[in-house]
């Protein structure tokens, strides 16, 4: 069973997400903070990280460069309701494997996933 | 004898030139007559050869006459002024008085020299009158140039002065365009990050809505019973409503903030078109319409942003599809206009009041539009966003429309893209 850390400030957000891991056989940890993002993907053995990059404390960018430097080989998905391609292009070229553009469908977010643990293996 | 009884006193009062001399020759009285033609000398008068060139000879016959002598010779006068006479002498007791008559031939010959040298005189006055007459002209002329030249200097400093304010009012104006620029370009900076945001708060809960009623509808909530999915379905469509407004209003913001770039290239316009007809096939079968293509024929690529081309292309037909009625016709037709690409996409919709027309291409205008035709949603951004993308690339569009009657947009795009 895949581990994911999901990290994601929005109560609701957080809530469908769980929901939908756990639909589809998910196991995850919440974040509720980019803080508490960074010490458990630091701390934790996760298959995958699914960050938001509006974050109440420190950027959503920040803790995906903290998470490289840390952890280089742990794929990160960014799901955020940024909505540009300069946004994509730029979390991309940061280190993230994927990007997820809100509002997500759900079998959207679980394509992507099992698509990037896929190719981190 | 006459000349025997004029006394040299008479004779000095008359004008006579005439002279009282001695036998030996000392001259002895002068008339006023004589006086005025011998006139200033500097050497003194001693002697009758102090007056008269005479030779040795006639000088002695003169003193000598008993009766009478006459003869011929110069009288000194001033020093270079002689004149010739005659001179005829005549005794007066021991003495001789001697008369002097000018000699009339030198007189003549003096006159002519004269009137030569006056003649010479009257012609170089000439000369000096018509020179001084030149002059006075060139002095008139060169006055009235001076007066001109000040005139045009005294012009030239009020013409120097009026572009000197000029000048100062343009880089006024100059420095209000600048202030006025650097505000508008914060006031889009600001209003593109206000989309942006907006964008963003609206993207955040509509996850949550879209998310949960999509899972909803797909049972993940538990059994749906046919009120229930009526209900979901109307939020799941209201949202993607929703999330469509806030998509294009990104997007117009980023057009109009001028931070969205052409990225140009070689079009090939018919596969594009028939990306666009394959898209439009469902759409236009759900309102039982027809989609009429027309190429010209051998149309060029066109230099244009591919996915901008799609993207006012697709804004256009699905406009027509959506404000035409059930069973109307839609129509693209491309061809080539004097170096532009010509599309016009036509419909048999319900039109555009003429009075809406001037606010066509407007944000938001629309959204009184979409009121007329039940079921249609719009966000009123399309054609705002139409038209950017249409400036953008150095082109036009025009629209003809008949309320009831249907609408013509018509698009014009150079062919070699943006000079």
């Amino acid at each position: 069973m895949s581990h994911i850390l999901v990290v994601e400030d929005d109560p609701l957000n957080r809530d469908l997400i769980a929901r939908r891991l756990e639909a589809h056989g998910f196991d995850f940890t919440m974040a509720e903070s980019g803080k508490e993002g960074v010490a458990k993907a630091s701390a934790g053995e996760f298959d995958a990280v699914l960050l938001d990059l509006r974050l109440p404390d420190i950027d959503g960018a920040e803790v995906l460069s903290i998470v490289r430097r840390a952890r280089p080989t742990l794929p990160v998905i960014i799901m955020t309701a940024h909505g540009s391609t300069v946004t994509r292009d730029e979390v991309l070229a940061a280190g993230a494997n994927a990007y997820l553009l809100k509002p997500v469908r759900r079998q959207e977010l679980i394509d992507v996933l099992e698509q990037t643990i896929e190719r981190a293996r | 004898m006459l000349e025997h009884v004029l006394s040299v006193t008479a004779l000095a009062q008359e004008e006579l030139p005439c002279f009282l001399v001695s036998r030996d020759g000392r001259v002895l009285e002068t008339s006023d007559g004589a006086r005025r033609m011998v006139g200033a000398r500097t050497s003194p008068v001693h002697t009758v050869a102090d007056l008269f060139n005479l030779t040795a000879g006639d000088r002695a016959d003169m003193l000598a006459t008993r009766v009478r002598w006459s003869g011929s010779c110069t009288l000194y006068r001033e020093e270079h002024l002689n004149v010739d006479v005659r001179l005829v002498a005549s005794p007066r007791g021991e003495d001789v008085l001697v008369f002097v008559t000018v000699d009339l031939d030198a007189l003549t010959r003096f006159q002519e020299e004269l009137g030569a040298m006056n003649s010479q005189l009257t012609n170089m006055n000439r000369e000096r009158a018509k020179q001084a007459g030149r002059l006075a002209r060139a002095l008139t002329q060169i006055e009235a140039q001076a007066h001109e030249l000040s005139e045009q200097k005294e012009e030239i400093s009020a013409q120097a002065e009026e572009l000197q304010t000029q000048f100062e009012q343009l880089a006024d104006a100059n420095d209000r365009l600048v202030e006025a620029n650097a505000e508008l370009e914060e006031r889009e900076r600001v209003k593109s990050a206000f989309y942006a945001n907006l964008s963003h708060e609206v993207r955040a809960p509509l996850n949550s809505i879209m998310g949960f009623t999509e899972d909803a509808l797909d049972g993940l909530a538990g059994p749906l019973t046919p009120t229930l999915e009526y209900y979901l379905t109307n939020v799941t469509n209201s949202s993607k409503h929703l999330l469509h407004i806030v998509t294009e209003m990104l997007d117009l913001a980023k057009l109009q903030s001028g931070r969205a770039a052409l990225e140009l290239e070689s079009v090939d316009v018919c596969a594009v078109i028939q990306e666009l007809e394959a898209l439009m096939a469902p759409l236009v079968k759900r309102r039982q319409q027809t989609f009429a293509v027309t190429l010209a024929d051998g149309l060029p690529a066109l230099t244009a942003d591919r996915a901008k081309l799609y993207q006012i292309l697709l804004n256009l037909a699905s406009n027509a599809n959506k404000y035409t009625l059930e069973g109307g016709e839609l129509s693209l037709a491309v061809r080539l206009e004097h170096g532009w690409m010509r599309f016009d996409v036509r419909d048999t919709g319900i039109g555009i009041a003429p009075t809406e027309l001037p606010y066509l291409f407007e944000e938001f205008r629309q959204i009184h539009r979409q009121r007329r035709l039940p079921g249609v949603q719009s966000t009123g951004l399309g054609l705002a966003i139409v038209k950017r993308l249409i400036d953008m690339h150095g082109g036009r569009i025009e629209v003809e429309s008949t309320p009831d009657m249907g609408s013509t947009f018509s698009v014009w795009l150079p062919m070699g893209g943006r000079a």
